[in-house]
C-alpha cells in the first residue's frame, strides 16, 4: 500500500486524539453551543481528510488547528449573522444577564484573530479564552513569560488596528 | 474613542467559559464516530497534488517519527477514544441472543436475554444483570450511558462515575444514578424502580423523585409495588442483595410513591418582544431546549440545517418564537392544534439552575411553568376534526425496506443524518406511531401540515430507514408555474407544504410501499387557550 496514504490515515487518528478536545473547546468558546462546536470539530477534520496536509499543520499543528477552529467557527457565526441581520434589532443580549452584547463587534474580533499569524492567534486564545497565564503559555511553548507578554502586546496592537480599520470601513 | 482592546478580548473571548470536561469527552467521541468511516476511506482516496505529497514525504516521515514519540500519550488516548467510542460493554456471563460471552457490545446494540438471563460488564465499571426474557437498547448518552429497557427487569450495580451518569429509561420513567444498586422492571402496565443501596433519581413525566434504599416507585394505576425481597428473588445474587438491603434499611419495606415533586422552574428567564418573520419570509426561527440527553425543538419553524438555531447546554433559546409555537412545544402538540393564541412573538433566553444534569424533558416542563408564571396562561383540551392525511399501503404492497420485526422493542421515528450526509428517517415502531410522528402528534417536528392517521391495516412492529430527499432528477413537484413568482407568503407556505407531502409520499412509496393520501376529517385533541396575558417584566 502507498506509504503516504497509510501514514496519513494513521496520522489523522493520532492528530484527532491529540487535538480534538482543543478544537472543541475553542469552538465552544466562540459559539457557546455543543451542536455548533461539534460541527466545527467535524468540519476541521473533514478538511484534513479530504485534502493534503497543509505545510503549516506539520510545522505547528496546535497553532494551525487553533486557527482552523476559529475559522470554522466564523463560518457558523457568519451564518448566524446572516439570519439575525434580517431582524430589526441589531443587538442580542448575553443570556440570563440582560447585558448588552454587540454581535457585530464579536464577529469582527474573531475575523481579526483569524488574520493574525497562527502562533499569535494561539497565544491570544490561550490567554483570553482558555485563561492561561503568560507563564503557563510560555512553559507550553518553550519560551519565557516575557516573550509571551511581548507577543501578546503585539497581537493586541494588531487586533486594535484591524478592529479600528473594520469599524471605519 | 479609543478601543479598549483588553476589555473587548476579556469580554468576548471569555463569554462562554469552558465546556465541562465530560461534555468535551463525549462530544469528541461523538464526532469521532461520525468521522471514523471517512478515515477508513482515506486510504483509497485519490488526493490531488500527490506529487507534492511525495515531495513532502521525507519531511513527513521524519515528522511522523517525532510525532509518534511526542504524542505517545495522545496516541494511547487516540486509540482509547476509538475503542471506547464503539465498545460500551461486554457480555460477562449468561446468554444474550446473538452474542457470545466476552463479546463487545456497541452503541445502538439491541440486547435480548435468553431463559438464563445475562450479566453485562459496562465500560464505566457498572454491572447490569438482565432478568430472563428482557430486552434493552444500549445507547451513549450526552454524559454517560443509557439503557432503554423495553421489557423485563434489570438489577444494576452502578459504579461511582464522578459527574457522569448511568441512565435507565423505560417507556414512562427515566432513572439516573452515579453509584448505587437498584432494580428496574418494565411491564405493559408500567414500570417499577426499587433501590437497594445509594440514591437514584426517578423522573416520571413532570415529576421527579429521589429514592432511598428500601423505597420503590411504581407507575400506572394497575401496577402495584411488590415486597423488595420478592423483586430481588430472580437475581443470581439475591441473598447478597437482600443482605445489603437489610443492612441499609433494617426491615424491608414496600410503598407506592405518589407525592408530586415541586414544579420545575428556570433559574433565570429573559422574555422580550421580537418580530418573528423576516421581510423576505425566509428567516429560520424557532425555539430550542438543550438538555444533557439531547436537543428538543419547536415544530415547523426552521428550514433545513442551515437555518437551525442552537442553545448552550442547560438552556432554552428562541428567537422570534410565536407564543402559539411555544405553547405547542410545552404541551407536545403541533402548533396547528393550539386554538385562540394571539399573534405575539418573543426572544426568549432561559437558563436552568443545573445545566450539567438537566434533561430536555425537564426543560420542556420548565417552559410549561414559564408560560403559567409569566404569561398567566390557562388552557383546556378539547376534541376537534381536522383535515390531514391517511397512511395507506401503495399499489404493489409493502416493500422489502419495511421489515416486520418479531420482538417488541420500539424506537420512535427520528430524523438523522447518514454517513453520506443525507437526512434519513428511521425507526422501529408500529405504523400508527410512524403516522403520528409524520403529523407532529408526538411533539416533535411536524413533517406534514396536518395530522396523519394510519389506515394501512398493518398491525405489527416494523423497522424502516430511508433517505428523505430525492437522490437525483425529478425536481420539486408543485410550486408556481415557470416564470411566475408566488403571490404571497401564505401561498408560498402552502406550496411548500404541498410539495413536502408529495415528496414524502413518493419517497415512502419508493422505499416502503406506503403512500399518503388526503383525509378530510380526523379527530384530534387541541389545546384551547382560556386566558393569556402579556408577559410580566424580566
Amino acid at each position: 500500500m502507498d506509504p503516504i496514504k497509510l501514514a496519513r490515515a494513521g496520522e489523522i487518528e493520532k492528530i484527532y486524539g491529540a487535538y480534538a478536545p482543543l478544537i472543541y473547546r475553542t469552538a465552544w468558546g466562540v459559539l457557546g453551543s455543543r451542536e455548533d462546536a461539534e460541527d466545527v470539530l467535524q468540519a476541521v477534520f473533514l478538511r484534513l481528510l479530504r485534502r493534503e496536509f497543509p505545510p503549516d499543520l506539520q510545522k505547528n499543528p496546535k497553532a494551525y488547528l487553533h486557527t482552523a477552529a476559529v475559522n470554522a467557527s466564523l463560518d457558523i457565526l457568519k451564518a448566524r449573522r446572516r439570519r439575525s441581520a434580517l431582524l430589526s434589532e441589531a443587538q442580542a443580549f448575553l443570556p440570563g444577564t440582560g447585558e448588552a452584547f454587540d454581535e457585530d463587534l464579536a464577529q469582527r474580533l474573531y475575523e481579526a484573530i483569524a488574520q493574525l499569524r497562527p502562533e499569535s492567534a494561539e497565544i491570544v486564545l490561550l490567554h483570553y479564552m482558555h485563561k492561561k497565564t503568560t507563564a503557563e503559555i510560555g512553559q507550553r511553548l518553550g519560551v519565557s513569560r516575557t516573550v509571551i507578554g511581548i507577543r501578546l502586546f503585539r497581537a493586541r496592537l494588531r487586533l486594535r488596528k484591524l478592529l479600528s480599520k473594520g469599524k471605519n470601513s | 474613542m479609543k478601543l479598549k482592546i483588553q476589555s473587548v478580548l476579556n469580554r468576548y473571548l471569555g463569554r462562554y467559559g469552558e465546556p465541562a470536561p465530560d461534555d468535551v469527552n463525549s462530544a469528541v467521541e461523538h464526532v469521532w464516530q461520525k468521522l471514523k468511516p471517512e478515515t477508513d476511506q482515506v486510504e483509497t482516496v485519490k488526493f490531488e497534488g500527490e506529487s507534492r505529497n511525495t515531495r513532502y514525504f521525507p519531511i513527513f516521515a521524519a515528522a511522523a517519527t517525532v510525532l509518534i514519540v511526542a504524542f505517545s500519550i495522545f496516541l494511547v488516548r487516540g486509540l482509547f477514544i476509538t475503542n471506547t467510542a464503539l465498545a460500551m460493554a461486554e457480555v460477562a456471563d449468561g446468554s444474550l441472543v446473538g452474542f457470545q460471552t466476552g463479546q463487545s457490545l456497541r452503541d445502538g446494540e439491541v440486547l435480548r436475554s435468553a431463559e438464563t438471563g445475562a450479566v453485562l460488564a459496562m465500560s464505566d465499571g457498572s454491572h447490569v444483570e438482565m432478568r430472563a426474557q428482557s430486552a434493552l437498547l444500549l445507547e451513549r448518552a450526552g454524559d454517560g450511558i443509557k439503557l432503554r429497557l423495553d421489557r423485563g427487569g434489570l438489577l444494576i450495580t452502578a459504579a461511582k462515575q464522578g459527574s457522569r451518569h448511568l441512565y435507565v429509561q423505560t417507556k414512562d420513567v427515566t432513572v439516573s444514578v452515579v453509584g448505587t444498586v437498584f432494580l428496574v422492571n418494565a411491564e405493559e402496565a408500567g414500570s417499577r424502580v426499587a433501590v437497594i443501596q445509594g440514591v437514584v433519581e426517578v423522573q416520571e413525566g413532570a415529576m421527579s423523585k429521589k429514592l432511598l434504599p428500601g423505597q420503590q416507585v411504581a407507575t400506572g394505576s394497575s401496577l402495584n409495588a411488590l415486597p423488595l425481597s420478592e423483586e430481588i428473588s430472580w437475581s443470581r445474587n439475591a441473598p447478597a442483595h437482600l443482605a445489603m438491603l437489610q443492612q441499609n434499611t433494617g426491615p424491608v419495606t414496600a410503598a407506592k410513591e405518589s407525592t408530586p415533586a415541586p414544579r420545575l422552574r428556570f433559574e433565570v428567564a429573559s422574555i422580550r418582544p421580537r418580530p418573528s418573520i423576516s421581510p423576505d419570509g425566509n428567516e429560520s426561527l424557532g425555539f430550542v431546549c438543550h438538555g444533557v440527553d439531547g436537543v428538543q425543538r419547536t415544530a415547523s419553524e426552521f428550514i433545513g440545517r442551515e437555518g437551525r438555531i442552537s442553545s448552550p447546554l442547560g438552556r432554552c433559546f428562541g428567537r422570534g418564537v410565536f407564543i402559539r409555537n411555544l405553547i405547542a412545544f410545552a404541551n407536545r402538540v403541533p402548533p396547528r392544534d393550539v386554538a385562540g393564541a394571539p399573534d405575539w412573538s418573543y426572544q426568549i433566553e432561559a437558563l436552568s439552575d443545573d445545566p450539567a444534569t438537566v434533561t430536555a424533558e425537564q426543560l420542556r416542563e420548565m417552559v410549561r411553568t414559564l408560560l403559567a408564571d409569566r404569561f398567566k396562561l390557562k388552557t383546556h383540551r378539547e376534541m376537534k376534526d381536522s383535515s390531514g392525511f391517511a397512511l395507506v399501503v401503495a399499489k404493489g404492497g409493502p416493500k422489502s425496506e419495511l421489515k416486520e420485526v418479531s420482538d417488541g422493542l420500539e424506537l420512535s421515528p427520528t430524523q438523522e443524518v447518514n454517513s453520506a450526509g443525507q437526512p434519513i428517517l428511521k425507526g422501529r415502531s408500529t405504523l400508527d406511531k410512524l403516522a403520528q410522528w409524520l403529523g407532529g402528534s408526538l411533539g416533535g417536528v411536524a413533517f406534514l401540515s396536518g395530522p396523519v392517521v394510519d389506515k394501512t391495516g398493518l398491525k405489527g412492529m416494523y423497522e424502516y430507514e430511508f433517505v428523505t430527499v430525492r437522490q437525483s432528477g425529478g425536481g420539486p413537484r408543485g410550486g408556481p408555474p415557470a416564470g411566475q413568482l408566488p403571490r404571497s407568503q401564505a401561498e408560498r407556505m402552502a406550496d411548500a407544504q404541498k410539495q413536502i407531502a408529495e415528496t414524502m409520499s413518493d419517497l415512502m412509496e419508493e422505499h416502503l410501499g406506503l403512500r399518503l393520501q388526503t383525509e378530510k376529517s380526523i379527530p384530534v385533541e387541541s389545546i384551547v387557550i382560556d386566558q393569556i396575558e402579556m408577559p410580566t417584566e424580566n
